[in-house]
């Protein structure tokens, strides 16, 4: 009762504060704390909904249209610790680096107001069990994250936003069609019943028209692929995640992809359900996760700018959720768990690094040099998320990377293990090299004085270091059955 | 007698699409996207099961005719005075090819539409097909056009494309999803606009070719 009534409202109350508030403030340094102060409370709250399934088990609320499961708690608690980290991380950033070098409060509000938005609309994307409410919410945080790019506002930055906009916008319009063609296959299936849900398509998802649904799978995993970053989708990626602020990529990367991925998530088992079983849904997500490790191994070595060399790692791993997923069986516990692994390490990758352009002053890899000797503590936070993203033991990443190839060849898919291995050999050592040139080359501006580290930063970095290590050592078994719980809806669909 | 005005309203489509690829007068291209954008709310009345004093089929059509026929075309003609466009000069395909290539893809997704095994869904092959070819000839006007108010443009040809076949195939959503797809699209266009401002201000140009120095 408490769950379904007074925690949903309570969320839309803190959320709504939290916009409106900074119209009041004058404050630089307050109104980059009020989305921090948001994230915190309905972390809290977040907690009733976990209670609540731990208790009695998945559950919807406000008239069948948000759902409740292992799946969406799990997902929830990405987003939550995402823009927690990032919250924490942002104080320090924007006191030292100014949005703009003339940034005024206009500049400070608008962010505060968008970022909470943004995060408000990923929430109900992680919750809304009504398959055009994930559209609209999805199609809304294009279009209140477009601005957030800007932030640093430069001639480069407004180039990525007007990509963005545009390349996203019409990815989404495209997941509209595929969301259209599935509404009318449950249409077919049953004028009276309400079949517009997740949880009713995948009660009946045996019943619907097979050639419908793949048709309309195919709309959905090219409309929400694009806004995962899958390739060749993937096009604005690069572009926006270089030039936005620092903690703007870094919910980008931690979340807005795997929010986008999660809807993809939840159609597959009702198409899967749809067409019997048959696994094509699966062998086009194998697909294009495959196409998207292929783009990044041949565009990463490529790369000088440290922002965009992150950007097409996200790509990447994006590609490696989506090649576990395909593999389906141990591959979906493993794809759930990697986009975890993937969020922290990127997260630790993009704070490290915005940290780094600072104090440099050029995101250009060529001219930053013995970074260890200037800044020993970002600096090793870099070089430890770096090794942990390229999948190095006994590190987390390395562990789910590890589930994902032993279920290649438990499925004696040996041709997909050898891709799958290659593609990742050939992305170790390009980023290697990079990362090893920028840390201990001497460099001429070794010389110059030690950067400080604020002491929620340092904290941040040694949570996120002891847990990635931590997990990739031994898993508790409570968290590898709710990890089991929540492949086993993408295997089988809801049941409520 | 709705059919044939459901046949009649879709071939009207097809036509204002045809128009916005000949157009290179950013004017002109308003108008043809107001005009589309009335006719396209007007739809759900002809539907067989429509019957028009319903609620929830009036007042979704009252809002996208407020949003698509008078508030987004408001905004584009306000922006296209500020930033001083009335023409665009080259486009990366000509007007006349553009035009051939509109008129292939209409006929194309006409024919190959009633091949779709499940278009007994649809109330009319003809809806269908104008939906198909829509979104095809949007994404062509945002690839080819090189004056991003026309990009725009493209991009709303591709929306009306998803509200075509939302009422040929799937019947109405419930109003609050309605709502939100309509408040999604203004946004959309809003911050779009506000964008074309701040990048005309940034490059005193609105040339899709001055936002290329972002490669590889």
């Amino acid at each position: 009762m408490i769950t379904t009534s007074i925690v949903p409202i309570a969320i839309v109350i803190v959320f709504a504060a939290g916009i409106l508030i900074p119209l009041k403030l004058e404050d630089q340094k307050r109104l980059i704390a009020v989305p921090l102060w948001t994230t915190a409370i309905v972390s809290v709250l977040s907690v009733f909904f976990a209670l609540s399934l731990h208790r009695g088990g998945a559950f919807t609320f406000i008239g069948g249209n948000f759902i409740v499961d292992q799946l969406s708690v799990y997902h929830l608690f990405l987003v939550n610790l995402v823009f927690l980290a990032t919250g924490i991380f942002m104080q320090d950033y924007f006191s030292k680096a100014a949005l703009k070098k003339n940034a005024s409060v206009f500049h400070y509000r608008r962010f505060s107001m968008l970022w909470q938005g943004f995060q408000f609309m990923l929430l109900v994307v992680i919750l809304s069990n009504n398959i055009g409410l994930t559209w609209v919410a999805m199609e809304a945080t294009t279009v209140l994250s477009a601005f957030l790019i800007i932030s640093e506002s430069d001639s480069l930055s407004l180039e990525a936003m007007w990509k963005y906009l545009l390349v996203c916008s019409v990815g989404i319009g495209l997941a509209f069609i595929g969301t259209i063609l599935v509404v009318a296959a449950g249409r077919e299936h049953s004028i009276s019943e309400n079949m517009n849900t997740f949880s009713s398509l995948s009660l009946h998802a045996g019943e619907l028209n097979p050639e419908l649904m793949l048709f309309a799978f195919i709309f959905i995993l090219v409309g929400y692929g694009t806004k995962a970053g899958l390739a060749p989708m993937h096009s604005w990626l690069p572009d926006a995640h270089s030039q936005a602020p620092t903690p703007v990529s870094s919910v980008f990367s931690g979340v807005m992809l795997n929010a986008a991925l999660f809807v993809i998530m939840r159609f597959l088992p009702i198409v899967e359900g749809a067409m019997g079983g048959n696994g094509d849904a699966h062998s086009i997500l194998l697909l294009v996760g495959f196409l998207s490790l292929l783009f990044a191994a041949v565009f990463i070595p490529i790369q000088h700018d440290v922002k965009r060399l992150l950007a097409y790692c996200s790509v990447e791993h994006i590609g490696i959720i989506a090649i576990g997923l395909g593999l389906g069986g141990l591959g979906t516990a493993a794809a759930l768990f990697h986009s975890l692994n993937h969020s922290l390490s990127k997260m630790l990758a993009f704070f490290s690094s915005g940290s780094i352009i600072h104090t440099y002053g050029t995101r250009d890899m060529r001219k930053i040099s013995g970074l260890m000797a200037r800044m020993p503590v970002w600096g090793s936070a870099f070089l430890v998320s770096m090794f942990v993203l390229i999948g190095v033991a006994p590190f987390s990443v390395f562990m789910s990377e590890f589930w994902i190839v032993k279920a290649a060849f438990d499925e004696g898919q040996y041709l997909l293990f050898g891709l799958f291995m290659l593609g990742t050999i050939a992305i170790f050592i390009s980023m290697l090299k990079y990362v090893l040139d920028m840390l201990f080359k001497p460099g001429i501006e070794a010389a110059g004085k030690k950067e400080g580290v604020k002491t929620p930063d340092m904290l941040i970095i040694i949570i996120f270091i002891s847990v990635l290590l931590a997990a990739g050592l031994w898993i508790p078994s409570p968290f590898l059955a709710f990890l089991e719980n929540a492949a086993s809806i993408i295997e089988t669909g809801i049941r409520l | 007698m709705q059919y044939d005005l459901l046949i009649l309203l879709s071939l009207l489509i097809v036509l204002s699409n045809i128009y916005l690829l000949g157009s290179s007068r950013t004017g002109a291209l308003i108008r043809g996207i107001t005009f589309q954008g009335i006719l396209l709310s007007l739809l759900p009345f002809f539907l067989p099961s429509g019957e028009i004093g319903t609620f929830d089929i009036l007042i979704p059509a009252v809002l996208s005719i407020a949003v698509k026929g008078v508030v987004i075309p408001h905004y584009l003609r306000k922006v296209t005075r500020n930033v001083n466009i009335k023409k665009e000069l080259h486009p990366y395909v000509s007007y006349s090819v553009s035009v051939i290539f509109g008129l292939l893809i209409s006929y194309a997704s006409f024919y190959f539409i009633k091949k779709l095994p499940f278009m007994y869904l649809s109330i009319s092959p003809f809806n269908t097909s104008a939906a198909f070819a829509s979104i095809i000839i949007g994404m062509f006007i945002i690839a080819t056009r090189r004056n991003i108010i026309a990009q725009i443009i493209g991009y709303l040809v591709f929306e009306n494309a998803g509200f075509i076949l939302a009422v040929s195939i799937a019947s109405s959503q419930p109003l609050f999803i309605e709502i939100g797809i309509l408040l999604d699209l203004l946004a959309g266009i809003v911050i779009m606009v506000v964008a074309v401002n701040h990048i005309h201000l940034h490059f005193n140009s609105v040339d899709a070719e001055s936002l290329e120095r972002l490669h590889k």
